[in-house]
């Protein structure tokens, strides 16, 4: 019986094989004219291109994020922005002084805005305390006979407002 | 190829002012003999260039890291070996059809291949191969048409020298058979 060490090494292929042996060794595959000429170049560019492709999903893997980021920055920058608006808004409604509020309006609307509002906290005071000597608040001859009568100078009243 | 000048392949290689150069040479060193071993193994040649280049690139992606315990050759044919099986694995998957039609259809693509230009009988060495099992036809390929010893097959497809030489015994058997048969 013939052990694996002694199988090919007794093999006589013109004996074993004759079959095999007539047909020979040669090579019956053929390749396209040039193939391994250009096969070098054609493997480089693969390589290249695939170096090419990867960078291109790390970039395409980070864009979603870029973008995320974004939106976020922007929204954060959205929300950040309207809160010192509106900062600004309150400190100059707050504290604006005076001057600048009475810059804002004419002569003409300061003599008139100061009686109103003389004659209209006059009133309003009075509402508060209920003890209005006059049943219409509208009628303004019985304000200032009221005013006269307890010796209450009207312009010394809109000097001081 | 001595294991020398392959050594300074490698460390060309390693080098990255070098390293295009190296590859270069190293595709023009080894194309045609990997390329022969991979075409008897999936017969048509546009499988086998796209089998190659994909061993090529495997190659370059492995070769930074090769530690040099087995030589580059044997190293390059392993390479070779496994994307070619591979290839058939997956064809025979995309086709859903058995194993043994896989042979079956390489031996019918014989008949229309126009990069084969053998005789008769020598188509019918080839179709006698491919009626082979996978392992007895591989170890029958390169020991036959590749002439490498079995210690070289032995390291490529990591089976015992012993289990090489009944293989390949085996399928020289078998061809004979089928040769007197047909």
């Amino acid at each position: 019986m013939e052990t694996k060490s002694n199988y090919s090494d007794n093999f006589n292929p013109e004996k074993d094989a004759p079959q095999l042996h007539a047909i020979g060794k040669g090579n019956s595959f053929k390749v396209p004219d040039e193939y391994f000429d250009e096969l070098p170049s054609k493997v480089i560019s693969r390589i290249a291109e695939e170096k090419e492709r990867k960078s291109g999903v790390i970039i395409s893997i980070f864009q979603p994020r870029i973008a995320i980021a974004a939106s976020v920055l922007l929204v954060g920058l959205l929300v950040a922005s309207q809160a010192i608006f509106n900062t600004k808004q309150t400190t100059v409604t707050e504290f604006a002084s005076a001057e600048e509020v009475l810059d804002q309006f004419t002569e003409e609307e300061l003599a008139l805005l100061e009686e109103d509002l003389f004659l209209e906290s006059m009133m309003t005071d009075a509402v508060i305390e209920g003890d209005l000597p006059f049943e219409d608040l509208n009628d303004e001859d019985a304000i200032i006979n009221y005013l006269i009568q307890n010796n209450v100078d009207i312009s010394t009243i809109a000097n001081d407002l | 190829m001595s294991s020398e000048s392959d050594k300074e392949l490698i460390r060309q290689f390693k080098a990255q002012e070098t390293r295009n150069l190296a590859f270069s040479l190293l595709i023009r060193r080894y194309q045609q003999k990997l390329y022969w071993h991979i075409r008897r193994i999936v017969i048509d040649h546009d499988d086998t260039d796209d089998v190659l280049q994909n061993t090529f690139i495997k190659v370059w992606k492995g070769l930074g890291n090769f530690r040099e315990e087995s030589k580059l050759y044997t190293w390059l044919y392993r390479i070779a070996t496994n994307e070619a099986l591979s290839f058939l694995k997956k064809k025979r998957t995309a086709m859903f059809i058995p194993m043994v039609d896989v042979e079956h259809k390489l031996s019918e693509s014989l008949e229309s291949d126009v990069y084969f230009s053998g005789e008769a009988i020598q188509k019918k060495l080839h179709q006698a191969i491919l009626k082979l099992p996978e392992k007895q036809r591989l170890v029958f390929n390169m020991k036959y048409f590749e002439d490498l010893k079995y210690e070289e097959i032995s390291e490529i497809l990591g089976t015992s020298v012993g289990a090489l030489k009944a293989s390949y015994h085996l399928a020289v058997k078998k061809i004979e058979i089928y040769l007197t048969e047909n």
